[in-house]
């Protein structure tokens, strides 16, 4: 629970909603519970009333025109003073701070990093270059076998017709990917 | 849209006249108001609201927009009526302003246009102005300008501390110490006393 003397500096504050907002609960919890902290409270309340009674004031109507008045006086006295080259470099800066300023606040951080991503792989695509050299047109690639058969790499020599050489019977043999079908047992 | 200060100070450093001119009708009753609040003499308070646009406009070429410029303008405006503060007390002057009501003929003018209010009512709205005025005026410089800067100009209590160069937590406490000083002070001159606690 809050005590008194610790909630009473913070009352100023409270009174101008300048505190977050679970510190305003706990106030107002102890004050409901606290009529001395209250009635503090009512007493501030009443003095910025009272610092509201005061009329504001409105400047003359000359204010504008005489101030005016003085800064053209600044200006030529400029102008008299400094060189055209110090204008013209005076200018220069300033366009650079104006520049610099819109970058800096127009600009937000999320455009410059998706713009800096786009940047980056627009160049990778450019200057990247294949490990492997593409295909020439004359090889027939895998995409262009035919897909309605199966294709069965095989290993060949050859040899004269009258060296015919006997089937291999080993083991380790490759068999065929594929059972053959006697089509005229399935009819 | 509403260009913002920090913009239009922009275009004034690069020489557009339009944008100060713009700035100036913005902010010439705020400042004006700060200043008489804090010395308590309108037509210094004229003078010393225009110096402070006219440092504006020579420190334009060295603006960075660094921190908002309404606490940049308040900051300006703050140094010369702390400088004018110190000014008269080293005199220790009693301007004349002090002792009479400024624009008192303005005023009361505006105030007799108000037919709802007899004469009597405008005389005491009057006197208890300037008692309200006086009693600021007792304030310490610090404890003032805290006070005024809240309650006139509504500035939250960071800009504040931005514009009198302390921190928030010195802040916080300048301003409760300037609303214990004030409410002693009114009690003393007979304003503010009342016993409708509401919370």
């Amino acid at each position: 629970m809050l005590k008194c003397e610790n909630v009473q500096p913070q009352l100023s504050a409270y009174v101008d909603r300048e505190m977050p907002l679970w510190t305003i609960q706990l106030i107002q919890w102890h004050l409901k519970r606290c009529p001395s902290c209250a009635h503090e409270t009512m007493r501030l309340r009443q003095t910025n009333k009272v610092l509201y009674q005061l009329d504001p004031v409105k400047t003359s109507d000359n204010f504008l025109p005489d101030l005016m008045r003085q800064v053209t006086a600044i200006t030529v006295t400029e102008k008299e003073q400094f060189s055209a080259v110090r204008r013209v470099l005076r200018r220069l800066e300033s366009s650079f701070a104006w520049m610099l300023y819109n970058f800096r606040t127009r600009v937000r951080p999320y455009a410059v990093v998706t713009s800096l991503a786009a940047i980056a792989a627009v160049v990778s695509i450019t200057l990247y270059q294949p490990r492997f050299p593409l295909p020439s047109n004359d090889t027939l690639t895998l995409a262009q076998a035919p897909t309605d058969k199966q294709v069965l790499l095989v290993e060949f020599e050859i040899v004269p017709i009258n060296q015919f050489p006997k089937p291999h019977l080993s083991s380790n043999r490759r068999t065929l990917p594929f059972t053959p079908v006697d089509r005229h047992q399935e009819r | 849209m509403r260009t913002s200060d920090e913009e239009l100070m922009m275009k004034c450093r690069n020489g557009d006249m339009s944008a100060f001119e713009l700035i100036v009708m913005r902010y010439k009753d705020l400042i004006t108001n700060f200043i008489y609040r804090s010395i308590g003499d309108y037509h210094r308070a004229e003078d010393l609201a225009q110096e402070t646009f006219l440092r504006v406009f020579r420190s334009a070429s060295r603006y960075e927009p660094k921190c908002r410029f309404k606490n940049w303008l308040y900051l300006i405006a703050t140094n010369l009526c702390r400088n004018e503060i110190r000014d008269r007390k080293r005199r220790n002057t009693a301007y004349l302003d002090d002792l009479v009501p400024d624009n008192e003929d303005v005023n009361y003018f505006e105030l007799m246009q108000d037919v709802s209010q007899l004469p009597d009512e405008v005389y005491e709205k009057k006197e208890r102005q300037i008692i309200i005025q006086q009693t600021i005026n007792r304030l310490p410089e610090n404890q003032r300008l805290a006070l005024l800067l809240v309650s006139y100009q509504n500035l939250r209590y960071d800009e504040i501390a931005e514009v009198l160069e302390c921190s928030v937590s010195a802040v916080k406490s300048l301003i409760h110490r300037a609303r214990q000083n004030m409410k002693t002070l009114l009690i003393e001159v007979g304003i503010g006393e009342s016993s409708h606690a509401k919370v």
